[in-house]
C-alpha cells in the first residue's frame, strides 16, 4: 500500500540552538543515582591508576539549586520546568518535513578514556545505562527506524549490532558488559567508514543518521592514503548526517565532521547534560539535508493527495511528498513452530510479508526476500505524533480569565485551578512561558489545562483530549 | 579609540596595549585613515609590522576598510595603500625569483638594475642583462605608476605582472606619493635601510608600531655588528679582490678615479646625490651623526684607502687572537686601535662611506661577495661614531665549556633608544602597540620619549575565553620552578612532566609548551623520556619538538598542523625566545592549550646581556631585576598569547612554576590577561588545575552565540545612544562648572563648537571598529569578513 509518510505539513523544527539554556543549569536530578558503592568498586582494579575519587573535581551540588527570600526551593523548581517549557515554546511553527524512516549508526567509543570516573561510576557504565534507555525511547519514537551499534577501540571498529529493528536484540547486546570492555583509542575514521559500509545499501528516502558518543580527545586514524577529510566527503556525498556527542571538550574534527554533514555537535557538561544531549537526538531531524527524486506522476499523486483536488503543483512552498511502498503484514497465531526468513530458526508466532508470503519475526523489518518494507498501522500512527504534534498551549494572564473563564478545573485532570484572587501581581511573572494563573489554554478547543497536564499532553500523550472530544 | 584621537590631536606619542583578535589593526586604521581623510592636509600612515604575514594581514584588513568606506559612501578620492617587503617576496624576474636567499636575490637585482648597468644597457643595448621588468616601469609617469587604491603584495605582483612592470621598484617609487605604508619595522629603524626608504616621508606622517612588544631589541639589533673569524679572512679577501680591480682601473680609465677623488674633495654631501636609485650600500649611522664634512685626505685615494682597510682588518684579526674575554669602551678601543696602527678616528668613521662610494665607481657586481667586507668598514664607521651606549665584547669561546676557539667581536648597542630616537624626533605622532607590552611605563623608559597617552585595554567578552591558571606545587605538593638551583631536581621535572601528561589527556586537539631555553628543554625532555613520561604523552597526542633550525621546525609545525587538524592531537614543544613563540599563531584547534614551563628569564650569564643591565641601571635607574623579570613576563604574555586569536578563539594558559603566583610577577602581565587570573586560580596544585581545565574546556565548548551584538560590538544605534549620553554629561558638567566658576575658562574644552566635529570623526570611526563580526548585523551586514579568521 502505498502512502505518503514522508510529509509533514505542520511539524516543527527543532532549533539547533535550543540547548543553549542548558549551559549554566545541570539538572539537579539524578546525581549519584549509581551510587557510591559501584564506584569504588571498579575503583580498586581500574585501569588508571593514582586517580581516585577524591582527586576529582569537588562537586558543589548545592550550588545548583537556589533558594528564595523566604527559603523556600519553590522558585527553583518552578524555573526548572519553566525551562522545558521555554524549550518547547522556542519550537518555530512552521511547517517542516521529517524523515520518520531512519537508520542509525550509534558509533561508541570505547577507547580507555571511557573508564574515566568523572562521571559516576565510570563514564563506560553510565553511557551503557543511558544507552539501554535510550535505545527503548528511540523506538518508540521512532517505530519505522532501525539502529545499528558500531564500536571503536583499539584503534579498529567493529558492529556490535547490525542494523535492525528490534530493541530487544540491541539491549541483550548491551547488557553484555564483558563483550565491550574499553581498550585502547578509537579511530573515528575506521567507525565512519564503517557506518558508511553499513548504510550503503540503504535508498534516499530515509533518514541516514550516525551518533557518535565519543569519550575520547583524539583519534588515531590508520595511515594511508586515504585521511578523515577524504572519509567526511564522502559522508557529505552520501548524505549521512553525523551528530557527534563529545565528553571531553570541542574537538575540531568531531566539530567539522558533524557540522560539514548537518548534524550536531555537543559537549556534555556532565552525565544530565549528556542524558539531555543525547535525548535531543531522539525526535526525527528535518529533512534538509535528504531532498527527495520526485517523479512526475508522483509528485502530482502525493500534491493531489494533501492538497486536495487543483492544489497541485501551483508553487507550493511546501516540499513535495515522495512515495513510499509499504506492507502491513498478517499476523500469524502462535500455533506451531515454523521457519523465518529473517534468522532461519524455528519460531512461533510471527508475521507473513503481504507481498510475498514469506515469515518474519518482528515488525518493522525489511523483508528478507522481497525488501518490502513491513510495518504495522499502529507503528505509523506513532510516528505522525511528530509530524502532527498537539500546538503549544498560551499562557492565560489575569485579565484574559475575567473575561473568558470557561471552568474552574483543569479539563484534562480535573483538579481545581487555584484561586485567581490569590494570585499576586507582582510576582505573577516568574518565567516567560510560565502562566501566572497555572492556566494553559489549547488555541483550539480553548479548553483550559494545569501545567501538569500540559507536560503531560504534550511530552506523553501526543494528542489534545479537548480538541479530540 | 578615543585615547588614539587624543593622541593624534596632541600630535604625540602613545603606547596602546589591546588583547589581541580584537581588532586591534582595524581599530588603528580605520581611525588614522578617516583622520587623515577629515583633515584636507594630508598625513601620511606609516604603519611598522614585524612579520610579513603580519603585514599581509594588515594590507588585507586596509583594503576591507576601504571597501567599507566607499559603500558607506565616503569619498576617498585617490587613495593609495601598498606594502612593502623586501626583493626576495616581490621579485617577477623569471630567474632571479628563483633564488632562494634573501641575499642573492638582492645582488642580483641590483645587478641588474643598478644605475650603471642600466646606462649602459640603453646606450649598447643587449651588452649588460637588464630586468625587463625595472625597464617597463620608466614607461609610466612619475607618481602614476599604479592606479589609485589598496594593493596586497599578491595585488601587486599580479599587477606587475599583468603590465611587465617590477612590483619592488614600483612601490619604492611609490613611497612619496602614497597615502599608507605598510612594511616592516627594519625599513624604519635600521639606519641602513631607512636612509633611503624612508627618508622621503613627510614629517607629519603618522608611525604606527604594531607587535612592538620587542622593538627594543630591535633597536639594538639595528645598530650592532658580530664579527667573526671567518668574516674577516672573507672581507680581506675582498680586499685584495678590489685593489687589484683598482689596479686593473687605473690602467684602463684613470679618468674615473680621478673624478671620483675630486668629488670627494668636494664632499661627500654631494657625492650623494647622485645616488638616486642607488641602494648598494649605505651608512649604517644615523642620519644626523653623520658628519657634513670632506671624506679625510689619507683615505681619499682608492689605494690609500684600501691599504687603510687592510690594515685595520689585520688589526682586528690580532685582536681576535686573545684568548680571554674582552669588555672595553669604543673610546679604548680606539686608542688601542691608534696606538697599533696608527689609524685615527677621522678616517674610521668614513670607512663605511668611503667603501660605498669606492664600489660605486669600480661599477663591482655581485655585491654579496663583498658582505663581509661591508661590514667591517661599517663596524669601523659605528665604533667611530658612537662613543656612549655601546660595548666591544671579545668571546674568545662559543660557550663556557668550549675548547676550540670561535672568537666572535661583539659590538653591542646597549642603548636601544639611539635608533629609534630619529623616528620620534622626525614624526609628529608615533603609535606603539601590541598585544602585551605591559608594563607599560617600561617602554617610555628604555626608548626615551614622552608618551601622551598610555593606556592598556582589558577585553570585553561576553564569555571568558580563556582560563589562566598558575600551578606552583605538584600533585605531590612539591613546588615547582625552574629556578637553576632546583630546575634539575628529579621531583620538579617529574612534576613538570606530569603536568604535560595530564593536559595531554585532557585538552582536544592542540598543546604548546614552552620552555625557558632550548638547554633546558633538551635536558628536561631526555629526563622524561627516561622517566617514561613521553610514552605516557605519546598514548594522547603526537610529540613535536622546536629545534634551532629554522627549517625542521617549520616541518614540524606542519606536521603539528596537521595533527590537530586530524583530530589527533599533537604537543608542540618549544623554546619561549624561539620563532615558535613570535609571529605563529596557535589559533583554534592548533592551541587549545599553552603551558609555561618556567618563567623564561634570559640568560643571565651572557655578557652582552650584562652590559646592557649596568647600562639600563646606570643610566635609566631601571633595577637588573625589574628588567629582566619585565623581559621575561612579555615574553611569558607573548607565548601565552599565541593561543588566543580572535573572539570565537578559546584556550587554556597554564603558568607552571611557582614564582608566577607572586604578585610582583602578575602585575607584569598585560592587563587583560591578569584581570582573569583570580586569587582562586593563582596557586593551584597539578590535579586541582586539571579539574578546572576539564570544566572550563566543556563549558566554553558549549554552542554559543559568536555574534556578541552589544557587548563587545556595538551597532550605530548604540554608539548613538552612548554619544547622547556622553553630550548630556558633558553638558550637565559644562552647566556645573559655569555655575560653580563663572570665569573659568575650563570649560572651553567641553564647548559645543568643537563637539560636531568630534562627534562626526567618532562615528565615522567607532563603527568600523565593530567591524569584525558585523556581518553578523543585519543592518551593517556590508563587511564580508569571515568569522573565524
Amino acid at each position: 500500500m502505498p502512502s505518503d509518510v514522508n510529509y509533514a505539513p505542520e511539524a516543527d523544527e527543532i532549533d539547533d540552538d535550543d540547548f543553549i539554556d542548558d549551559d549554566d543549569l545541570p539538572g539537579p536530578s539524578s546525581r549519584g543515582k549509581k551510587g557510591w558503592a559501584a564506584g569504588s568498586k571498579k575503583g580498586g582494579k581500574g585501569k588508571d591508576p593514582g586517580r581516585h575519587a577524591w582527586e576529582a573535581e569537588y562537586k558543589k551540588s548545592w550550588d545548583i539549586v537556589q533558594e528564595d527570600e523566604s527559603g523556600s526551593l519553590e522558585s527553583a523548581v518552578e524555573s526548572l520546568l519553566a525551562r522545558g517549557r521555554r524549550k518547547r515554546a522556542l519550537m518555530v511553527d512552521t511547517p517542516l518535513r521529517r524523515s520518520i524512516i531512519r537508520h542509525m549508526f550509534i558509533i561508541l567509543d570505547l577507547s580507555e578514556s571511557m573508564l574515566d570516573k568523572d562521571y559516576r561510576p565510570t563514564r563506560f557504565e553510565v553511557i551503557l545505562g543511558y544507552l539501554r534507555s535510550y535505545v527503548v525511547e528511540w523506538f518508540d519514537q521512532n517505530p519505522l527506524g532501525q539502529i545499528g551499534i558500531i564500536i571503536m577501540r583499539d584503534r579498529l571498529s567493529e558492529v556490535l549490532v547490525p542494523m535492525g529493528g528490534n530493541p530487544q536484540e540491541i539491549l541483550s547486546v548491551l547488557s553484555d558488559k564483558r563483550r565491550l570492555e574499553p581498550s585502547g583509542e578509537p579511530s573515528l575514521q575506521n567507525g565512519l567508514v564503517m557506518a558508511k559500509g553499513g548504510m550503503s545499501h540503504l535508498p534516499t528516502t530515509s533518514s541516514l543518521e550516525t551518533l557518535i558518543i565519543f569519550s575520547s580527545i583524539s583519534t588515531a586514524d590508520p595511515d594511508g592514503p586515504t585521511t578523515i577529510h577524504n572519509v567526511l566527503e564522502d559522508l557529505v556525498e552520501n548524505k549521512i548526517r553525523t551528530m557527534i556527542l563529545s565528553l571531553a571538550g570541542e574537538i575540531k574534527i568531531c566539530r567539522s565532521i558533524s557540522e560539514r554533514t548537518g548534524g550536531k555537535f555537543g559537549v556534555a557538561l556532565d552525565q544530565d547534560h549528556l542524558k539531555d544531549l543525547m535525548w535531543e537526538t531522539i525526535p526525527p531531524p528535518a529533512t534538509t539535508i535528504a531532498p527527495p527524486i520526485t517523479v512526475g506522476v508522483r509528485n502530482a499523486l502525493a500534491a493531489a493527495g494533501k492538497n486536495g483536488p487543483g492544489g497541485s503543483g501551483l508553487g507550493n512552498k511546501a516540499p513535495n511528498g515522495d512515495l513510499m511502498v509499504m506492507g502491513f503484514p498478517i499476523q500469524l497465531p502462535l500455533g506451531g513452530e515454523t521457519l523465518c526468513s529473517c534468522h532461519g530458526l524455528l519460531k512461533r508466532g510471527g508475521y507473513l510479508c503481504p507481498r510475498c508470503g514469506s515469515k518474519l519475526c518482528d515488525v518493522p523489518t525489511d523483508c528478507e526476500v522481497c525488501g518490502l518494507m513491513v510495518v504495522s498501522s499502529p507503528h505509523l500512527a506513532r510516528s505522525f505524533w511528530f509530524l502532527f504534534p498537539v500546538a503549544n498551549y498560551g499562557v492565560l494572564h489575569i485579565e484574559e480569565i475575567m473575561e473568558s473563564s470557561k471552568s474552574e478545573t483543569c479539563c484534562g485532570c480535573d483538579i481545581e485551578f487555584p484561586d485567581i484572587s490569590t494570585v499576586d501581581e507582582g510576582v505573577a511573572q516568574v518565567e516567560d512561558g510560565v502562566s501566572p494563573t497555572g492556566r494553559y489554554r489549547c488555541a483550539k478547543c480553548q479548553n483550559d489545562f494545569c501545567a501538569d497536564c500540559d507536560l503531560y499532553i504534550h511530552d506523553t500523550l501526543h494528542t489534545c483530549p479537548g480538541c479530540s472530544q | 579609540m578615543a585615547d588614539l584621537k587624543t593622541t593624534l590631536d596632541a600630535g604625540g606619542h602613545c603606547v596602546l596595549e589591546m588583547p589581541s583578535g580584537t581588532g586591534k589593526t582595524v581599530s588603528l586604521l580605520s581611525l588614522i585613515v578617516s583622520y587623515m581623510q577629515f583633515y584636507p592636509t594630508k598625513r601620511k600612515l606609516i604603519y611598522c609590522s614585524r612579520t610579513v604575514p603580519e603585514i599581509e594581514k594588515a594590507l588585507a584588513e586596509l583594503k576591507r576598510l576601504m571597501e567599507y568606506r566607499a559603500e558607506m559612501g565616503a569619498n576617498d578620492g585617490d587613495f593609495r595603500g601598498l606594502g612593502l617587503t623586501s626583493r626576495r617576496n616581490l621579485c617577477l624576474h623569471p630567474e632571479v625569483s628563483k633564488e632562494k636567499k634573501g641575499k642573492v636575490v638582492d645582488s642580483r637585482c641590483r645587478d641588474l638594475t643598478s644605475a650603471f648597468a642600466c646606462e649602459k644597457g640603453r646606450a649598447n643595448p643587449g651588452s649588460v642583462p637588464l630586468c625587463s621588468y625595472h625597464e617597463e616601469l620608466n614607461n609610466y609617469e612619475t607618481g602614476n605608476l599604479i592606479p589609485p587604491g589598496i594593493y596586497t603584495i599578491d595585488d601587486v605582483k599580479k599587477y606587475g605582472k599583468e603590465k611587465g612592470v617590477c612590483p619592488y621598484f614600483t612601490i619604492r617609487r611609490m613611497l612619496p606619493f602614497l597615502d599608507v605604508v605598510i612594511y616592516s619595522f627594519h625599513y624604519l629603524l635600521d639606519p641602513k635601510v631607512a636612509e633611503q626608504v624612508s627618508a622621503e616621508m613627510s614629517k607629519e606622517s603618522i608611525v604606527v608600531f604594531d607587535e612592538a612588544h620587542n622593538i627594543d631589541n630591535v633597536c639594538i639589533e639595528s645598530l650592532s655588528i658580530d664579527l667573526t673569524r671567518p668574516m674577516l679572512d672573507s672581507a680581506a679577501r675582498s680586499v685584495n679582490k678590489i685593489s687589484d680591480k683598482i689596479a686593473e682601473i687605473k690602467e684602463t680609465d684613470s679618468q674615473k678615479l680621478e673624478d671620483e677623488y675630486k668629488k670627494l674633495v668636494e664632499g661627500l654631501q654631494e657625492a650623494n646625490e647622485a645616488r638616486e636609485d642607488e641602494d648598494m650600500m649605505v651608512s649604517p649611522v644615523l642620519s644626523k651623526d653623520m658628519l657634513d664634512e670632506a671624506v679625510p685626505g689619507n683615505i681619499r685615494k682608492a689605494e690609500h684607502f684600501i691599504a687603510f682597510l687592510k690594515r685595520f682588518i689585520e688589526y682586528l684579526k690580532t685582536r681576535m687572537r686573545v684568548l680571554h674575554v674582552v669588555a672595553e669602551t669604543p673610546q679604548s678601543f680606539l686608542a688601542h686601535l691608534k696606538e697599533i696602527t696608527y689609524i685615527e678616528k677621522r678616517p674610521l668613521k668614513f670607512a663605511a662611506e668611503r667603501l660605498t662610494s669606492l664600489v660605486r665607481t669600480l661599477e663591482l657586481t655581485n655585491i654579496d661577495e663583498h658582505y663581509s667586507l661591508q661590514k667591517v668598514a661599517s663596524f669601523g664607521t659605528l665604533v667611530a661614531t658612537y662613543e656612549k651606549g655601546f660595548l666591544l665584547i671579545l668571546e674568545p669561546y662559543e660557550t663556557e665549556h668550549a675548547t676550540v676557539p670561535n672568537p666572535i667581536f661583539h659590538f653591542t648597542c646597549l642603548d636601544p633608544s639611539l635608533a629609534i630616537a630619529p623616528v620620534f624626533e622626525r614624526f609628529s605622532s608615533v603609535v606603539i602597540t601590541s598585544g602585551t607590552i605591559s608594563p607599560l611605563d617600561m617602554y617610555p623608559k628604555i626608548l626615551q620619549f614622552r608618551p601622551v597617552t598610555e593606556q592598556s585595554y582589558p577585553m570585553t567578552l561576553t564569555r571568558n575565553a580563556f582560563l589562566p591558571m598558575v600551578i606552583t606545587r605538584g600533585s605531590d605538593q612539591v613546588p615547582i620552578s625552574s629556578r637553576f638551583e632546583v630546575r634539575n631536581d628529579p621531583a620538579v621535572v617529574r612534576n613538570f612532566g606530569s603536568i604535560l601528561i595530564d593536559m595531554a589527556k585532557t585538552v582536544p586537539d592542540g598543546v604548546v609548551a614552552f620552555f625557558p631555553s632550548y638547554l633546558y628543554m633538551e635536558s628536561i625532555v631526555s629526563a622524561w623520556y627516561d622517566m617514561g613520561i613521553l610514552s605516557e604523552v605519546w598514548k594522547h597526542k603526537l610529540l613535536f619538538v622546536e629545534t634551532p633550525d629554522a627549517m625542521e621546525t617549520s616541518i614540524a609545525l606542519r606536521n603539528y598542523r596537521e595533527a590537530c587538524n586530524n583530530g589527533r592531537g599533537a604537543v608542540m614543544l618549544s623554546v619561549a625566545r624561539g620563532k615558535v613563540s613570535e609571529g605563529i599563531d596557535f589559533d583554534h584547534n592548533y592551541g587549545r592549550a599553552v603551558i609555561m614551563f618556567g618563567i623564561p628569564y634570559q640568560y643571565t650569564e651572557s655578557r652582552i646581556l650584562k652590559a646592557r643591565l649596568e647600562f639600563l641601571r646606570d643610566n635609566h635607574r631601571i633595577r637588573e631585576n625589574d628588567y629582566l623579570t619585565f623581559d621575561a613576563m612579555r615574553h611569558a604574555a607573548q607565548c601565552v598569547g599565541r593561543v588566543l586569536r580572535g573572539k570565537t578563539d578559546w584556550g587554556l594558559m597554564v603558568f607552571a612554576d611557582k614564582r608566577f603566583a607572586r604578585q610582583d610577577k602578575r602585575a607584569k602581565l598585560p592587563k587583560w590577561i591578569n584581570a582573569y587570573i583570580t586569587e582562586a586560580h593563582s596557586n593551584l596544585s597539578t590535579d586541582v588545575s586539571i579539574a578546572l581545565a576539564k570544566k572550563f574546556i566543556r563549558q566554553i565548548s558549549q554552542p554559543f552565540d559568536h555574534t556578541q551584538t552589544g557587548i563587545s560590538l556595538w551597532t550605530l544605534e548604540d554608539i548613538e545612544k552612548r554619544q547622547l549620553q556622553d553630550k548630556l554629561e558633558a553638558e550637565q558638567a559644562e552647566i556645573e562648572l559655569k555655575k560653580s566658576m563663572a570665569n573659568g575658562n575650563g570649560n572651553m574644552r567641553n564647548g559645543h563648537g568643537g563637539d560636531g566635529q568630534d562627534l562626526d570623526m567618532e562615528v565615522d570611526a567607532d563603527f568600523v571598529m565593530d567591524d569584525y563580526n558585523q556581518l553578523d548585523d543585519d543592518q551593517l551586514a556590508m563587511l564580508d569578513i569571515p568569522d573565524e579568521l
